[in-house]
């Protein structure tokens, strides 16, 4: 057993012994001299006593030093290190512990990683004969490397070892520790072993963050083993991929990690083209935020990567790496007389500002829509000759008649996924349309009613449902309130008991109503497309809730954009072969190929462990492109003191079976300062008895 | 020697003053001033002769039954009536040379003052001062010259103190001639039981016996803390005194040590008077003159 200091600067306190015996010596030939009238009133002592008196003296004194080095011993905190605690008497128990996350990697590059691990391969390997010991792989999940072995099996597995991408909550780590201690205690045949766990982390604040809940046994010996980063800086990026604004954008995070300033460039690329170059410099931790347009016109599969260029503690948080899918337009066939671009005073202007909300092809971004007009005519025909498996939704814009047999056509339309939807006007004539539409139509009409400003009052909307994708956006603040708009007319419907209503107007009478019909959907929109029966066409929440519509029928509502993930996230993707009869094909960014088949949900569950650009071939020609990145918390540069940790891991007084019981310190270090002080206390009781008795 | 002091000499600054002749006089004077009577009268019964009543004499004197048969008036004339010896014995001693207000000073001024005053009465004052070396003395005497002789013995040079006090009071009774007044002025440290084996004396022999125990107000308060190495003034000695811790039982010995003393003083019939060294000269006399006035 040696003994440490914890705070070894203190040491230096000790000099202050020296004041006392200094004033001893400096007053002893120089007490003041007073000349008194007579000294009869003195008593005279014996040379006896005077000796007494002169030994108490420096016992005083001597208690008082012994008192003042106490006080100085216990601010060291000076604790008896047990470093060979298992190298007398028992066989040990020993698991060690790797934090293998991806702020661990700056150890690869400066050396501090192999000099951890070869450290505490040689504790291992000096186990006494008999000891066994287990490797845990701190990840995410925490992975046991090795079960219980022979130190020499485990100290070769620990040379293999490297660090991940993701991130390593060390509780998880000392829970698996835990766990393989108790197993073996277990099954220990009454042979009483020590047990010990040994932790190689940085002790990165974010992945402390659960160990308050890890309740050790008093008896097992956790020793911490930092790799200490204080000397390493970094500096690191990461993006958000911003789809809802016009045209989409990344914005990219850059933060100076370290105290000292940094000079730096970024670097921006589209589908492996540079865009843009940007020069940084950044204080001492500072951030600061770019953001990037992404032009990238084309539908289908596209990358963009934001890349420092530096060179610093650690590099996998030097890029940022982002995909995205710009999905085919939806195909809109509006039936309608005219086929030209409506005009302002047409009926139709509204709908195709809504549909067609970016006119200006110069933008270069691609519109989620393409609507073309076409007769009802046209439409029938296209129908019967299985041409209209090209088009996502048909609009019925609201009219009066409806071609025989056009509702068998609609209604095969919509089994094989097309969806429709009905502006129900005041062009309705509702019996025709309930005879020859009856089919397809969500809901049967009734008698259409106009407001008069007094029998029959003007209406609003009351009621929408804010949990559907139709009108989810309106959750957030400044979306627009729908209960403005004013409508003065609306049809009366019977419903069918599978309609779903997901908004009404404040009279009870249904404005949106739909139901699926096949793969596909039909709606009846119960307002006019113009603003014959309301001003909502020219209020700004008539074009989210027409796209939203359009969207939502033709299941593109919540359609993921952004295919950015972090190392070690679970990921699940829809196969395009649920049977699992073709399984999805993964390759990774160092082309490594794998298969996988879907569950019984029809899902693929994919743990992506690199940074990277990862390609996973979903079913038939199309393959996504996943990005990957290490999670912005590994890039916190911020670190926790092993001994702050042994006052957050709780500790209790149950004792594992088996194990020896006589050995209860914690963490292998005796901690001495307390009965230092304690010692100190009992010493000033003497002091004060002592010098009021001598006084006396 | 300026005789006539200003009536309105202020007395405060008197502590100041080096003089003692000056110091006495102005005592006096003031003490005078105020209209009191001595105190020191005659006592002796012993009837020595008759005179003629002059204004100013004291009626108590006045024999009435000689009036009665004459129609004159005679005052009755004792052996002592004017010629009472009063003498002053001073402690020179080493002891006697401490305080701020150092006693030997005081004592000084306090004789001179009551000399002066017992000369003004037509008395006659005599002086020994022990402790610096052979006894000083002047013997009891009258007159203007005796007085300035007194004086003169008082303010002159001291020489440091050579021997105790004590030693040399056996002898002092002996040169008495006729019986008076014996004013010893000291602080008793370096006596024990000698002082009042001198004071018995006196009383038998018929002396009235005072005595002023001059003290230091260090010595009463002994206001010291800390550790010194303290000197006696008269043997030299030094001893190691931590005063804080020993306060306490310096103070019960000190006091101790002035109950004896007063009940020494008690117990022989002599009067005992304790006077502070810093304390104004002429209050001090003063209070024991009205004391003396009111016993008397």
């Amino acid at each position: 057993m040696n003994f440490l200091f914890l705070n070894s600067i203190f040491l230096a306190g000790l000099a202050v012994l020296a004041v006392p015996v200094v004033l001893h010596f400096f007053y002893r030939g120089r007490r003041r001299k007073l000349k008194f009238s007579t000294l009869r009133f003195f008593m005279r002592e014996d040379p006896q006593e005077m000796r007494r008196r002169k030994v108490r003296h420096l016992l005083l004194m001597a208690i008082r030093m012994l008192l003042m080095a106490l006080i100085v011993l216990a601010f060291t905190r000076p604790f008896a290190n047990n470093s060979n605690s298992n190298s007398n008497e028992m066989a040990v128990n020993s698991v060690i512990v790797i934090d293998a996350s991806a702020s661990m990697g700056s150890g690869l590059v400066n050396g501090a990683w192999k000099e951890g691990l070869s450290l505490l391969g040689k504790r291992i390997g000096s186990l006494k004969s008999g000891s066994s010991a287990a490797l845990i792989r701190c990840g995410s999940p925490a992975e046991i490397v090795a079960h219980w072995d022979s130190p020499a099996h485990i100290v070769k597995a620990l040379e293999n070892l490297e660090p991940g991408y993701g991130s390593a909550p060390i509780a998880s780590g000392l829970e698996s520790a835990l766990n393989l201690i108790n197993q073996r205690s277990a099954s220990a045949n009454g042979q009483a072993n020590t047990s010990e766990i040994h932790l190689f982390s940085d002790f990165q604040d974010q992945a402390l963050r659960e160990i308050s809940r890890i309740i050790m046994p008093a008896n097992i010996q956790l020793y911490f083993h930092p790799m200490d980063q204080s000397a390493v800086g970094n500096v690191s990026i990461n993006a958000q991929f911003d789809d809802k604004s016009l045209p989409p954008k990344a914005r990219a995070e850059i933060k100076n990690n370290s105290e000292k300033s940094v000079a730096t460039s970024i670097n921006f690329t589209i589908d492996g083209k540079t865009q843009k170059s940007l020069a940084v410099e950044l204080e001492g931790r500072d951030r600061q935020w770019f953001d990037f347009p992404i032009d990238a016109g084309q539908v289908g599969w596209h990358t963009f990567t934001a890349r420092l260029d530096i060179e610093d503690g650690v590099d996998f948080d030097n890029a940022v790496h982002g995909s995205f899918r710009i999905p085919a337009p939806i195909r809109i066939m509006c039936v309608s007389r005219t086929i030209t671009k409506p005009n302002y005073d047409d009926p139709l202007f509204y709908l195709h500002l809504a549909i067609n909300s970016n006119p200006d092809d110069s933008s270069g971004v691609v519109s989620p829509f393409i609507m073309e007009f076409a007769s009802e005519a046209i439409l029938v025909e296209r129908l019967k000759n299985n041409l209209a498996h090209g088009i996502d939704l048909i609009i019925f814009p609201g009219h009066k008649g409806a071609i025989p047999g056009m509702s068998q056509l609609l209604v095969k339309y919509m089994e094989s996924g097309g969806s429709m939807i009905f502006f129900a006007g005041p062009d309705i004539w509702a019996s025709r349309q309930n005879e020859y539409l009856g089919d397809v139509l969500p809901a049967q009409f009734g008698n259409n009613r106009t407001a008069d400003g007094y029998r029959i009052k003007a209406t609003h909307i009351s009621y929408y449902d804010r949990e559907h994708p139709v009108f989810k956006l309106f959750k957030e603040n400044d979306s627009g309130d729908l209960g403005h708009p004013v409508f003065t007319g609306w049809n009366e419907l019977i419903l069918p008991p599978d309609a779903i209503i997901p908004a009404r107007f404040d009279n009870g009478i249904p404005l949106l109503v739909y139901r699926n019909s096949g793969l596909g959907k039909s709606a009846i929109f119960n307002t006019s497309v113009d603003d014959e029966w309301s001003d909502w066409p020219k209020r700004r929440t008539f074009l989210p809730v027409i796209q939203e519509l359009a969207l939502f029928m033709c299941d593109r509502a919540g359609e993921v954009s952004d295919w950015s993930y972090h190392v070690d996230e679970m990921v699940a993707l829809a196969s395009a072969d649920p049977a699992g009869n073709q399984p999805q094909v993964y390759t990774s960014p160092d082309n490594k190929l794998i298969e996988k088949s879907a569950n019984s949900d029809g899902f693929v569950n994919w743990q992506f462990g690199q940074p990277g650009f990862h390609t996973v071939r979903l079913g038939g020609d199309e393959s996504a492109v996943v990005a990957v990145n290490t999670a912005p918390s590994e890039s916190e540069w911020n670190f926790s003191k092993p001994d702050s940790l042994e006052n957050l891991i709780a500790r209790n007084d149950q004792s594992l079976e088996n194990s020896d019981k006589s050995k209860t310190r914690q963490s292998g270090k005796l901690e001495i300062w307390k009965w230092l002080l304690a010692a100190g206390i009992l010493l000033l009781v003497a002091e004060m008895l002592l010098s009021n008795r001598f006084a006396t | 020697m300026n005789r006539h002091a200003p009536e309105d000499f202020p007395f405060q600054e008197i502590q100041l003053i080096e003089d003692i002749d000056l110091i006495s006089y102005t005592v006096v004077e003031g003490f005078l001033s105020g209209l009191h009577k001595s105190p020191f009268l005659g006592y002796s019964n012993e009837f020595a002769s008759y005179r003629h009543y002059i204004p100013g004499d004291n009626l108590r004197h006045m024999d009435w039954k000689l009036w009665g048969r004459t129609d004159k008036f005679y005052v009755r004339q004792f052996e002592d009536d004017t010629n009472l010896e009063c003498r002053i014995i001073l402690d020179a001693s080493g002891s006697m040379r401490f305080g701020e207000v150092e006693k030997f000073r005081f004592a000084r001024i306090f004789s001179g003052a009551l000399s002066c005053l017992m000369a003004r009465q037509n008395d006659a004052p005599g002086i020994s001062v022990i402790g610096m070396g052979p006894v000083r003395s002047l013997p009891c005497g009258t007159g203007f010259h005796h007085l300035e002789s007194l004086l003169l013995l008082l303010s002159g040079p001291t020489s440091p103190p050579q021997t105790a006090f004590s030693r040399n009071l056996a002898g002092i009774g002996e040169t008495f001639r006729r019986r008076g007044i014996v004013v010893l002025i000291s602080d008793c440290f370096d006596t024990d039981q000698e002082i009042f084996t001198l004071m018995k004396r006196l009383r038998i022999q018929g002396h009235e016996v005072i005595l002023f125990h001059i003290l230091a107000r260090e010595e009463m308060e002994f206001p010291y803390a800390g550790e010194f190495a303290m000197e006696d003034s008269e043997s030299g000695n030094v001893h190691q005194v931590n005063a804080t811790q020993f306060r306490k039982k310096y103070l019960k010995k000190f006091n101790q040590f002035l109950d004896e003393i007063e009940s020494g003083c008690q117990q022989v019939g002599a009067d005992y008077r304790r006077i502070l060294s810093d304390a104004p000269f002429d209050k001090a006399l003063i209070e024991y003159l009205e004391y003396r006035t009111r016993v008397r």
